[in-house]
């Protein structure tokens, strides 16, 4: 079945597509399991990937509170890293938008200026290249569970990513998607955001973890682990709550609790 | 891009010893110091004309819709008591001045109207109108209803004041919305269709367009031929406010009712061509 | 002066405010919502509205010399205020010759800038606000805390007591009955002012027509009754032709409650004609300034787009959850924020634009397009250049930078973090952190670094 998969997507010149994964330095320190499960769950797709050690960060955090220089010193470690790269994937909605929306701004007039327009064409969300460019929806994916979706901001406002992960998630056996009320609403992570206003990034949190509950999900997904770690926070501390897991960890489930 | 033109000088208010000239033009050449540096994209142009059909109507709105001056205003007619309907207001159909008179009448009674202020509008003078206004006037005194035409400036504000409801003479409509438009002139009051509880129209139906695009091209050739009225009024439905807890309410300092009676006639409406 | 973060812990505070916020707002999202799906070119007419928009600001000088020159034409008076002081000056000169003691007003954010009813009640003029929610906010001595529904921050309750007080007696608290006081109240009043003071939505230049867009009609009562009246503008409300009025027109009142058009849009062209029976005898239109000229030629022009319609407050969820005053002054949620550190100083109000996830959903939802949440990030540049950022952020992010811009240092720095965790961590959680980050803690729990990150496990498994 595979073989088939690894046949119909055929990079250049003829050979299997190759990726290079772009992990995010918040997978990377505490989710190493969804990087494991996008490789995975890539490579079962036929894709050959590679990862670039020179990564570090997109930056995001230092530019979107205004320390562009600094943001821009750490940016350039991609820039580096990918250099060869023919695409790059990261499980990771707003490290995406940020490379597709913000890294030309932010190297405009720069040396790298052309480098960083390149990255940014040739950068993808996970759920996106599955769907647009691998052109698959079904993962052969078992993960029997009530599951409520959280479209995070910059996927869905920064990328224009909607209906990607929800078909996916829907080719999933087992799967019982149900819509979370609210769903736009940002879930109030935001950066530093997150520390500066404490009590109201919390309030927001709270109020997306209501919508998520009243929905009756086991788990809460979303292809943003910031958002999510901040409604896990929540969930955690208050005691109660849906289970959260990304999104690429429910697709590379093959049945049974993953 | 011509520059900043010569103010007309139109008042003698100094400011810090400055004639007005060169203080405008000290507050101008500021911003304009500071847009020397911003990029300065041009005007999108103007837009096309929605719904000219070929050899159709000049001054169309949308398309396949004609104007009430077409053929078949109907459809016109139903999409704007449709729209205000949705806004509050109502609108009625006379197709005779008999007809008029009862649905008037009607009206008036349902809203329970004494006094009906009506302005000394020049257009009832039009031949055309003299059925109408008898109409009016029929209407008025079957209910037992008074009706009162205030000559000059002093009795219009009083008259409208307490009068239970105002009666004018819509100088345009529009379809898409459900508005009525007004605007001033000798004669008309602007009290007329704000201060009295109840706002009556009388809607010529040569002067229902389709847009508010329309009715502005209309309003710039009325303008042009002769000058701006001070005060160009777009009435859609009553008075309202959600300002306390966003319940609804309508009437607050404006008409509760408004209630419009389109009659076929041209009532000097504009051609806008 | 109380900082950004105070004010919005006093707001979540009051759970009173958080309900009435969410109940208007929620609201209007969802009526702006149903009217904008009602339409199959919003996306055209928006971009075609932000076209305007940019041509009209970039050219804002060429503009306000037509307006002025048409407006003078028709028999109005026009006065170009720089500053505030200016502004209230020229309007205090015109109301001490009329020897004016009573003003009505119908809505003028601008008017709020520059504090004018302070200054008219300091030479004994009495300025009443007639648009309903002002009205309420007058009598509570309060701010309005939204653009278009001043009062939408109180309840029915409180609403009542503060007529009572005028009235004399208790009232229902039905809004029928306080609607019905407010309406002959205030018609007393409307009839008896010797001066009218507006806002502007919108001024035409190619005819000098000053727009007001409202609902109840006291726009219209303000602009008739009184002998005088007097308009105040901000200066970027100019539009260049009857044309783009419509194409404005045609997406500020879908933006703002979800109506097609508000029950009055009123075009004045001068005072009174020789011949009418009623309108102004006097009219001036004060065209002001007060900082923002300070945008022009800068990356934050775009702010000046705006047309206040409020869309921007509806969907945020800042907003939502604190209301307007938390912003501390004028104007609030995203173009509160985004303005007010550059009309006024952004060292003591750069705070404003810290207050934001960042969710893009203002910029979604603008009908004229300006990239609210990107003139946000801007803001925050400006703040850190102008050494603004709090000195625990700076460090921090001098830290970050020293870790990140080096993948061996980030693998080393990642390294010796997992071992220093250790004694924090209890059930993969982390139980203490440094400042900032100790402030997640107040509310979530925080995970703990993965003994293995990703790189060490792609190194120990890939050969990486």
């Amino acid at each position: 079945m595979f073989t088939r998969f690894a046949a119909r997507r055929s990079g250049k010149g003829g050979g299997a597509v190759r990726v290079s994964l772009f992990i995010t330095c918040l997978l990377d320190a505490f989710y190493p399991q969804v990087g494991r499960a996008a490789v995975e769950l890539l490579e079962r797709l036929g894709v050959q990937v590679d990862f670039p050690m020179a990564q570090t960060c997109c930056g995001q955090p230092a530019f979107n509170s205004g320390f562009h220089d600094e943001a821009r010193a750490v940016a350039t470690t991609l820039l580096d890293a990918f250099a060869n790269s023919e695409y790059v994937v990261a499980p990771s909605g707003s490290c995406v938008a940020m490379i597709r929306h913000y890294f030309p701004r932010l190297f405009a007039g720069t040396p790298r200026a052309a480098d960083a327009q390149a990255l940014a064409q040739r950068t993808y969300e996970l759920c996106e290249f599955i769907v647009e460019r691998l052109n698959t929806t079904d993962l052969g994916a078992e993960f029997p569970a009530r599951v409520t979706y959280h479209p995070s901001c910059h996927a869905t406002r920064g990328l224009g990513i909607k209906e990607a992960p929800l078909k996916l998630l829907r080719a999933v056996r087992g799967l019982e998607l149900v819509d979370l009320p609210y769903a736009e609403d940002c879930c109030g992570f935001g950066g530093t955001f997150a520390v500066k206003f404490a009590d109201l990034s919390a309030a927001m949190g709270v109020r997306k973890v209501e919508n998520a509950l009243s929905t009756g999900a086991d788990v809460l997904t979303g292809l943003d682990m910031s958002c999510l770690m901040h409604l896990q926070g929540l969930i955690g501390r208050q005691g109660r709550g849906p289970r959260v897991l990304h999104v690429v960890e429910i697709l590379n489930s093959r049945g049974g609790a993953a | 891009m011509a520059g900043a033109e010569a103010a007309v000088a139109g008042t003698t208010m100094a400011h810090s010893g400055m004639t007005t000239d060169a203080h405008e033009e000290r507050f101008l050449a500021r911003l304009r110091a500071k847009l020397v540096t911003s990029p300065r994209p041009p005007h999108p142009g103007p837009r096309p004309p929605a719904g000219r059909a070929e050899g159709g109507p000049a001054g169309g709105g949308v398309a396949g819709v004609p104007t009430a001056e077409a053929p078949d205003p109907q459809p016109l007619v139903e999409r704007f008591a449709r729209e205000l309907a949705v806004v509050g207001g109502r609108a009625e159909y006379c197709a005779t001045p008999e007809d008029l008179a009862s649905r008037l009448a009607a009206a008036c009674r349902e809203a329970g109207v004494n006094t009906v202020v009506l302005e000394a509008d020049p257009r009832w003078a039009l031949p055309g109108m003299l059925p109408w206004r008898q109409a009016v006037e029929e209407a008025v005194e079957r209910i037992d209803c008074e009706l009162i035409v205030p000559g000059d400036r002093g009795p219009h504000r009083e008259a409208a004041a307490q009068a239970g409801a105002g009666l004018t003479i819509a100088d345009f409509a529009v379809a898409d919305t459900g508005t009525v438009g007004l605007w001033t002139g000798p004669g008309r009051a602007r009290v007329t269709s704000l201060l009295p509880p109840v706002h009556l129209v009388l809607l010529p139906l040569a002067a229902l367009v389709a847009t508010r695009a329309e009715a502005l091209r209309r309003l710039a050739v009325k303008a042009e031929q002769e000058g701006w009225p001070s005060q160009v009024m777009f009435i859609t439905g009553p008075s309202r406010t959600g300002d306390i807890e966003g319940e609804l309410t309508v009437g607050v300092h404006g008409p509760g009712q408004v209630l419009v009676f389109i009659v076929p006639a041209a009532g000097g409406a504009h051609a806008g061509r | 002066m109380e900082t950004m973060v105070q004010r919005v812990q006093r707001a979540l505070q009051d759970a009173a405010l958080g309900r009435a916020v969410w109940r208007t707002t929620d609201g209007m999202r969802s009526n702006r919502r149903r009217a904008v799906d009602a339409v199959d070119d919003w996306e055209a007419k928006r971009e075609r509205a932000r076209q305007i928009r940019a041509h009209t600001i970039a050219h804002l000088d060429y503009y306000l010399a037509q307006l002025a020159q048409r407006v003078r034409a028709l028999g109005g008076h026009v006065y170009f205020a720089e500053t505030a002081g200016d502004a209230v000056q020229y309007v205090l000169e015109v109301a001490r010759r009329h020897r004016v003691r009573t003003v009505v007003k119908s809505k003028s954010m601008v008017s709020e800038e520059i504090e004018l009813n302070a200054h008219l009640a300091a030479h004994g003029i009495t300025a009443v606000e007639t648009d309903l929610g002002e009205y309420i906010v007058q009598l509570a001595g309060e701010r309005p805390s939204h653009l278009i529904a001043p009062a939408m921050h109180k309840d029915r309750q409180q609403i009542a007591a503060l007529f009572s007080q005028v009235a004399g007696e208790p009232l229902p608290t039905d809004a029928a009955t306080l609607n019905g006081f407010a309406r002959r109240t205030l018609r007393r009043t409307f009839l008896e002012a010797d001066m009218g003071i507006t806002g502007c939505n919108f001024a035409v230049a190619e005819t000098g027509t000053l727009v007001l867009v409202t609902n109840e009609g006291n726009g219209r009562m303000v602009t008739t009754l009184p002998r005088v009246q007097v308009t105040l503008m901000g200066m970027e409300r100019v539009v260049p032709t009857l044309d783009d009025l419509d194409a404005l027109l045609d997406v500020l009142a879908r933006s703002a409650t979800g109506q097609k058009m508000s029950s009055y849009t009123t075009l004045t062209h001068g005072p009174r004609r020789p011949g009418e029976p009623d309108g102004p005898e006097e009219l001036h239109l004060v065209i002001v300034d007060n900082g923002r000229s300070q945008m022009l030629g800068t990356e934050f022009q775009e702010a000046l787009h705006c047309i206040r319609c409020s869309a921007c407050q509806n969907v945020c969820p800042v907003f939502q959850h604190v209301g307007g005053h938390a912003y501390g002054w004028v104007y609030g949620g995203p173009i509160g924020a985004v303005i007010t550190p550059l009309l006024r100083d952004i060292r003591q109000w750069g705070e404003l634009a810290d207050a934001s996830s960042l969710c893009g959903a203002c910029t979604a939802v603008c009908p004229v397009k300006i990239p609210l949440h990107d003139l946000l990030i801007g803001l925050r540049r400006e703040s850190e250049r102008h050494g603004q950022a709090p000195r625990r952020f700076r460090q921090a992010f001098g830290v970050w930078r020293r870790l990140m811009s080096d993948a061996r240092r980030w693998e080393r720095g990642l390294k010796l973090l997992q071992i220093m965790q250790r004694p924090f961590v209890h059930g993969g959680r982390l139980r203490w952190a440094p400042p900032p980050i100790d402030q997640w803690l107040a509310h979530r729990e925080l995970p703990a670094l993965a003994p293995q990150s990703f790189r060490q496990w792609w190194r120990a498994e890939r050969g990486g």
